[in-house]
């Protein structure tokens, strides 16, 4: 999955706002804290560049829900 | 009527799962439905094999981790596998709620055997909050996926076909979309929208749809 750098700052910006305590389950016993997610989103390496796919459905879903 | 669910616990994902299926086992109970509970490490390859070829249950729900190919149990171990064990379900109504297995495992379910598959086709994920680890179901991160995704289970044993289980738990993951859009919805809840639009699209039926646990 190639991801356009916008994609990958809007996520960041949207990151800051996760609160502190949020972990997120990303599978085969995984969590990882919002400081982790945010460097694997800089990274772009395979769980940030999962997380932005679905960050980027988000917004495709909500454009198409509320017509835009 | 029988029903078995495996229930690995041995790391923070596989114990929310865990906890939040015992709703699940209260209405099976509640409904007089007798329950295989495979819990912790009896969610074992030796175990889960056995009781699926000599009890036959209807239903069968798996918990746990898992990929296109494989569903796992207790520490991992491997339950099910594509082109391996798919005799043992194939004929049952399955739910699994593991990470992607219904691109391929369920898929092929669907395909070639008599009953139905629902599942997730990518990876199931969700929120929890670090401070409510050792209470899951006082989790409000984790709360709308578990309640959503419980739904299939609940359905299916209050008499629910494949796809009026499927349609309640997709209704079930809109109720919390619409509930966090709503403007007077809790702003610090609302990071947990984009995984909920994801989880709801990645459940996915394979098999017959009309297929209820009192057909079989």
């Amino acid at each position: 999955m190639t991801v356009p750098k916008q994609a990958k700052l809007v996520v960041l910006e949207k990151l800051k706002n996760l609160p502190m305590d949020a972990k997120l389950s990303i599978g085969n016993g995984q969590s990882i804290t919002k400081n982790e997610l945010i460097k694997h989103v800089e990274d772009l390496d395979e769980i940030g560049k999962e997380y932005i796919e679905v960050e980027l459905f988000y917004l495709r879903s909500i454009a198409r829900r509320h017509g835009k | 009527m029988t029903f078995l669910i495996t229930r690995p616990e041995h790391d923070d994902e596989t114990l929310y799962l865990s906890d939040y299926s015992k709703k699940i086992i209260a209405v099976a109970e509640e409904k007089g439905i007798p329950v295989f509970d495979c819990v912790n490490k009896s969610a074992n390859k030796k175990k889960v094999s056995s009781l699926l070829a000599s009890k036959k249950p209807k239903f069968i729900m798996f918990n746990g981790h898992g990929s296109a190919e494989v569903i796992t149990g207790n520490k991992l171990e491997p339950l099910i596998r594509l082109g391996e064990d798919e005799d043992l379900i194939k004929d049952a109504i399955v739910y699994a709620r593991v990470c992607s297995s219904g691109e391929k495992l369920g898929k092929s379910c669907g395909d070639n055997g008599s009953g139905a598959y629902i599942g997730y086709d990518k990876k199931f994920r969700f929120w929890i909050c670090s401070t409510s680890t050792h209470h899951p179901q006082e989790d409000r991160y984790a709360k709308p996926f578990l309640d959503a995704s419980n739904q299939v289970a609940i359905s299916l044993l209050k008499g629910a076909s494949a796809e009026e289980a499927y349609d309640r738990s997709q209704a079930a993951f809109e109720q919390y979309i619409e509930n966090l859009e709503n403007s007077d919805s809790p702003k610090e809840l609302r990071f947990l929208l984009p995984l909920l639009y994801w989880d709801k699209e990645i459940q996915k039926y394979y098999g017959k749809k009309d297929i209820r646990m009192s057909d079989m």
